[in-house]
């Protein structure tokens, strides 16, 4: 009775705004200045005049994923304080998985791809980047919420943050002339320098972009489908097809927390493979 | 979907960076600096304990090595002690031996002797009767038969001990 009841609401709110399939699933992925925690509740955030800045028209204002990305910061700071007890020895329950997860990230992504010395200072980064982008991913699947990491301003925001560390520690550890010379590969003619700068440029910038597609086409992708399947009453507008789209959902669902936890994990390990490039350069 | 918007992205970076500073000062760190220590004091527990362990493992083999030292001694000691025993064994019964041998021939030396002095003695008891009994038969002056007869029975009349 509560998978019909849940499909009816579902189909009601859809009809509401009478809208098409497609509508009704963009609608649910896309950005707006209203957070909608329950089905017909609107909650309208504080709107911000946009100003401009070098040609950027900047638009601060508070939108349904800046509350997601903060719920997921909340989130992410009680549930490391709550459980972690640097204190004890031996951390227990809650506390015990994040230690391990912490000193997987240590040990498998960050001195397993940064060496040991950097890696050790680049754990609290990566760590922070592991939890926030699983913790993101994570909040599509609950209601109420929804993914802020299926914003691609979000994953580019993330991944322009790698960029960053990848070029400011670069440069600290290499000297400005010394890592821009370094991104040529050793054994190339003079003759193709140039060229092989532009091109070590543009792979540089690629690779942060893949990275910012991957983790927005993947949160999106999932998403697209968990809707579609729910979205086969409104196509149908039957609720026989009730058990055949929520049989799907649920295995799509199942599906959706494998690839947040396998994009985070993804993220971290391209994160930490692009810093420790940038600063151990004979590697 | 695919607009780009840099208010979200600076959005990202104050949440990403709030996130990250106050992360790693109050959880980060303070995990971190406790897991390495733990680590550590892991680490030297277990080279103490594979410390501990051959000094054990070397204080056994000496304590091996001195067992099988005192046994082999005692096994030594037994063996000269079983020797000592068997010479002094030996020479105990070799003066014996000859301590009863020198009994033996002094003994057969006297009853030599005593026999000397009894045949001696007998001799000359013999030679004193043989005499009478000459006396005798000169004394009666008796035919040869008769002459006999007195031998005979002075014979007879010998004691028997002096027959032989």
């Amino acid at each position: 009775m509560t998978m019909v009841s849940t499909t009816e609401a579902v189909a009601d709110s859809a009809a509401e705004h009478s809208e098409s399939l497609g509508g009704w699933i963009t609608h649910h992925l896309q950005n707006g200045p209203e957070w909608h925690p329950f089905p017909g509740v609107h909650i309208h955030l504080p709107h911000i005049p946009p100003f401009d800045i070098l040609g950027m028209h900047i638009d601060l204002s508070i939108t349904n994923h800046v509350v997601m990305l903060w719920f997921a910061a909340l989130f992410l700071l009680i549930m490391f304080l709550l459980s972690l007890k640097p204190a004890k020895k031996v951390q227990t329950g809650f506390g015990a998985l994040l230690e391990m997860l912490v000193i997987f990230i240590r040990d498998e992504v960050a001195i397993a791809n940064m060496g040991e010395k950097e890696g050790r200072r680049f754990t609290p980064f990566l760590v922070t980047a592991f939890f926030f982008v699983l913790v993101s991913n994570l909040m599509g699947l609950i209601p109420m919420f929804s993914t802020s990491t299926a914003n691609i301003n979000v994953t580019a925001g993330l991944a322009l943050t790698t960029f960053g560390a990848t070029q400011y520690f670069g440069v600290k550890e290499q000297g400005l002339i010394g890592y821009y010379k370094n991104l040529v590969p050793h054994g190339v003619p003079v003759l193709l320098w140039p060229l092989m700068f532009v091109i070590e440029i543009m792979g540089l910038i690629a690779k942060h972009v893949a990275l910012t597609i991957r983790l927005f086409a993947n949160m999106n992708a999932g998403h697209i489908v968990l809707f579609a399947f729910l979205g086969l009453t409104i196509l149908f507008k039957s609720y026989m097809v009730s058990p055949v789209s929520v049989g799907f959902g649920v295995f799509v669902y199942f599906l959706e927390l494998l690839v947040a936890l396998i994009q985070a994990y993804i993220f971290t390990v391209l994160s930490s493979l692009f810093i420790g490039m940038s600063v151990n350069p004979e590697h | 979907m695919l607009d780009i918007d840099p208010g979200m992205i600076l959005w990202t970076w104050i949440t990403f960076g709030i996130v990250l500073a106050l992360l790693s000062k109050l959880a980060l760190k303070p995990i971190l600096a406790a897991i390495e220590n733990r680590e550590s004091s892991i680490r030297s527990d277990i080279e103490k304990a594979q410390q501990q362990r051959d000094e054990a493992e070397a204080l056994i083999a000496q304590h091996k090595e001195k067992m099988a030292a005192a046994e082999a001694e005692a096994q030594a000691l037994l063996k000269e002690s079983r020797k000592l025993a068997d010479k002094a064994r030996d020479e105990l019964l070799e003066k014996t031996r000859s301590e009863s041998a020198k009994l033996l021939e002094k003994a057969k030396e006297e009853i030599e002797q005593q026999k000397e002095s009894a045949l001696a003695s007998l001799r000359t008891e013999v030679a004193d009767l043989a005499v009478g009994a000459a006396e005798k038969i000169i004394l009666q002056n008796l035919d040869k038969e008769k002459q006999k007869a007195v031998v005979d029975e002075y014979i007879k009349a010998m004691p028997d001990t002096l027959k032989n």
